[in-house]
């Protein structure tokens, strides 16, 4: 499969759905990011633990045009990171291989933040502690992303933002 | 105690979390009888065990891992082995179900995590085969206080009221509702029940509806959850202006309390997922839903693929309505998914039953369609299963004594996948079965048709079938198709290699079939029988002499009785973007007008977009199944008969009006056909 023609050749709407069921299908595995699909705030803590606590750009928002074609580039622009991971690259081709609908609720509003988290997967140990009847997030970063080599492309479209 | 025939076994203790062995305690009751074991489980067995779940969870939501057919009978055998262990497994061993009955096991897991185990794949390697699927439905239950209270006896049939809650809008694109809801109209309409659609756009919205409507069975359409905040589960209701409101699990539990609901069916994902921190009955849609007193819940653990849902759905209601039990009625609702076209091999493990009596019968039969009890009989896998008529017995005929010979004859190991041919009687259908005699007549249309045609399904899964044909029937009056159910010989699967091949590979033997087949259409009364099967054909090819791999065939003793091989016909028919049952349909077509003396028509070598293309590769199929009209002036000008070629139009057009916008190029090489005729 010639998986960046089929992301190409996809729609902005096909592209979330994509998203979605590859990180439902991460979460079905790894009950933590379950959790963190619940919390954008989690999310960007996953995001500054992994690359700094400047790495998170300014993301689009709203529901002006403009923003919501910022949203899907972006959206776009992660599975093609993703898919271009030798880790990630067989959960996307599954999902698009996919012709079944299925009735699943989207797991996480936040989709930006979380594919950006799917992005960082390969890198990163996520895991929820109860301390004291709280769920307490820990962050392990297992393989330090090097500057440009994950979410490159990314991170180019809010340049300047 | 359990029912009087289920197998309930408790599961106590603890899966450990910090690296040290487990130890599992199994209390099981059946009948009079109790049995102990305890089974330890080391922390590698259990992370390994997780690890398999986690993965046919992945591969069920996300596609990824791959999770194979042999993975998940791997998978089952593990949980097999966890649950029935020592005296337990004694003690099922001893209480196997009768031929034709069924024993259901009733689970409850003192552990979240085991009682989130997904029991309903369980795999018994000595039977071969998942029990789920088989004699053995699965339910859950709660070890929970206070007990639940079940609702009042089987409702009589003048009181049965089906609220059918659709949580989102009719234009979804992830929800077939309408569909859905005329499946369950259709099934349940004609037994006298009462169908009240309802679009719930917020809680106060359907708490209102319970109230109004006096329901027996709750069935919700829509999307379900799991919020891992908040540790619940919920039902998402999305009004007209697109607002989302999630209806909690204790909160819905509430609503629907305490109203005289025998069922709620939630066909939605994650309706049966619990948190791993709380207790089922306050996390769980449908474990509240059972601790607040409502008989069976009928629920989801994982996503859930929209097809197979209208299946599983109208063939649970089918059988309840019939006053079968309800681990009964979801047992060949399971079954039923196995023949959705666009079913994967883990999808009929994901609907879950929690019952606190799984033996419970909610709605008692209507006197005049009750039929006898629908049973499962002992044949091996693989053969078509026979069902007892509706109709009062006759005489018992010879050829009855003939098919138990040949079914006393193994001959061939049935494959792992092969599968069941579970039949059930719709509108359409007939049974000739070797237990009971042979039935009356099928009705017939109010115009007397020209051709009746016999279908049968030997293993070639068409799912759609009744329905085909009732809709191809109500297009013309030329042609009266009805599918029929016949026993398939021992023997009828047989290795053979191909002529261009050395390599073996199981195929559907034309002269083991001919015994049984070579009188059935004469004690149907039909003037076509047309078997499909899913593997090619092998035999003595008549015109070629070849012997094996051949796509249609008809039998030496009866050219009007054939059978067509539907190898490769689902990925020629997705191509062109036609229903595989429409495709099975035209190749039928091709083969009743190939067995038309009056015309002489045989299939051509070349490709033309007809249905009697002679198709030298399997791919050149498509074009005919793409092409929405019987145009090829060589073989249409032969055709004298102005009704029968308006009946061949009707159902081409019948196809042309299922299709779907779906056009892939053929990218794979090509597969050789072998003589087809």
């Amino acid at each position: 499969m010639d998986v960046i023609q089929e992301i190409a050749l996809r729609t902005d709407a096909e592209i979330e759905a994509c998203l979605q069921g590859v990180f439902n299908g991460l979460a079905a595995q790894k009950e933590a990011y379950k959790r963190l699909a619940t919390s954008p705030d989690d999310m960007k803590a996953v995001i500054t633990a992994a690359l700094g606590a400047a790495a998170l750009p300014a993301l689009p928002e709203g529901d002006a045009e403009d923003a919501k074609e910022a949203r899907a580039r972006a959206l776009r622009a992660l599975l093609v990171e993703m898919a271009e991971s030798p880790e990630l690259r067989p959960r996307v081709e599954a999902q698009i291989a996919r012709k079944r609908d299925m009735r699943f609720d989207p797991i996480t509003s936040a989709i930006l933040l979380a594919g950006i988290v799917m992005v960082l997967s390969t890198h990163i140990e996520i895991e929820y502690k109860n301390e004291g009847g709280k769920k307490n997030l820990l962050v392990k970063v297992v393989k330090k992303p090097t500057d440009g080599s994950v979410l490159a492309r990314f991170f180019d479209l809010f340049k300047g933002a | 105690m359990a029912g009087p025939s289920s197998l309930r076994v408790f599961l106590l203790g603890e899966a450990g979390d910090d690296g040290g062995d487990t130890s599992i305690t199994a209390v099981a009751e059946h009948r009079d009888a109790s049995a102990v074991s305890r089974i330890q489980i080391s922390a590698k067995a259990l992370d390994e065990l997780r690890g398999e779940i986690g993965a046919l969870r992945g591969f069920v939501e996300g596609g990824f891992p791959e999770f194979t057919e042999v993975a998940l009978q791997t998978l089952g055998t593990r949980l097999f082995n966890l649950l029935l262990h020592g005296d337990v497994k004694r003690l099922w061993d001893r209480g196997r179900p009768a031929e034709g009955e069924i024993c259901p096991l009733e689970i409850l897991a003192e552990d979240r995590e085991l009682a989130a185990f997904p029991w309903e794949y369980l795999y018994d390697e000595g039977t071969e085969g998942f029990i789920g699927q088989e004699r053995h439905p699965i339910c859950r239950n709660l070890i929970t206080l206070p007990a639940a209270q079940g609702a009042a006896g089987p409702a009589a049939a003048a009181r049965r009221t089906v609220l059918v809650v659709l949580g989102v809008p009719p234009t979804d694109p992830h929800v077939s509702a309408a569909e859905e809801l005329r499946w369950i109209t259709d099934r349940l309409s004609p037994k006298g029940f009462v169908i009240k659609p309802f679009r719930a756009q917020s809680p106060p919205d359907l708490d209102r509806a319970l109230d109004e409507s006096g329901c027996d069975v709750l069935h919700f359409i829509g999307h379900g959850g799991f919020d891992a905040d908040k540790d619940e589960g919920y039902l998402k209701l999305v009004a007209d202006d697109r607002k989302e409101t999630r209806f909690y699990a204790r909160l819905f539990a509430q609503a629907a309390a305490r109203r005289g609901i025998k069922l709620v069916f939630l066909n939605a994902c994650e309706t049966g997922v619990a948190a791993k921190d709380a207790p089922p009955s306050r996390s769980s849609l449908a474990a509240a839903l059972l601790q607040r007193g409502i008989p069976g819940v009928i629920a989801s653990q994982l996503s859930l693929p929209d097809a197979s849902a209208h299946l599983f759905s109208s063939r649970v209601y089918e059988r309840i309505a019939q006053g079968q039990t309800l681990a009964s009625a979801v047992l060949d609702g399971r079954r039923m998914m196995l023949y959705s076209a666009s079913q994967q091999h883990v999808d009929w493990g994901i609907p879950v039953l929690y019952t606190s009596d799984p033996d419970q019968v909610l709605f008692l039969a209507p006197a005049e369609a009750r039929p006898e009890s629908l049973t499962r009989s002992g044949e091996p896998r693989g053969r078509s299963m026979p069902v007892r008529p509706r109709t009062a017995p006759a005489s018992r005929p010879d050829i009855l004594s003939e098919i138990e010979r040949a079914f006393a004859d193994k001959t061939v190991r049935p494959s792992a996948d092969m599968g069941h041919s579970f039949l059930g009687a719709a509108p359409n259908e007939r049974v000739i079965s070797p237990l009971e005699p042979l039935r009356g007549a099928a009705p017939r249309p109010d115009v007397a048709p020209h051709v009746r045609v016999a279908l049968f399904d030997l293993d070639a899964k068409i799912g759609f079938l009744p329905d085909l044909t009732e809709s191809a029937n109500r297009a013309q009056t030329y042609y009266s198709f009805e599918v029929v159910h016949l026993p398939v010989p021992a023997g009828a699967l047989q290795q053979h290699a191909e002529e261009t091949s050395t390599e073996s590979q199981a195929m559907t033997f034309i002269p083991r079939l001919e015994r049984t087949l070579s009188n059935a259409r004469r004690r149907l009364s039909v003037d076509r029988l047309c078997g499909l099967t899913r593997y090619l054909l092998a035999g003595h090819h008549s015109a070629t002499g070849s012997t094996s791999g051949f796509f249609a065939a008809s039998l030496v003793s009866d050219p009007h009785a054939f059978v067509i091989s539907t190898c490769e016909l689902r990925s020629c028919a997705e191509q062109a973007g036609l229903p595989f049952e429409h495709a099975a349909l035209r190749v039928c077509l091709a083969m009743l007008l190939t067995t038309d003396e009056r015309w002489g028509l045989s299939p051509h070598l070349e490709t033309a977009g007809c249905p009697l293309d002679f198709c030298e590769f399997r791919t050149d199929l498509v074009q005919g199944l793409r092409n929405d009209h019987f145009d090829h002036r060589p073989c249409r000008d032969r055709i004298k008969d102005r009704d029968q070629l308006a009946a061949i139009d009707a159902l081409f057009a019948l196809g042309a009006g299922a299709r779907s916008p779906v056009s892939r190029p053929v990218i794979s090489a090509p597969s050789r056909s072998a003589p087809s005729r």
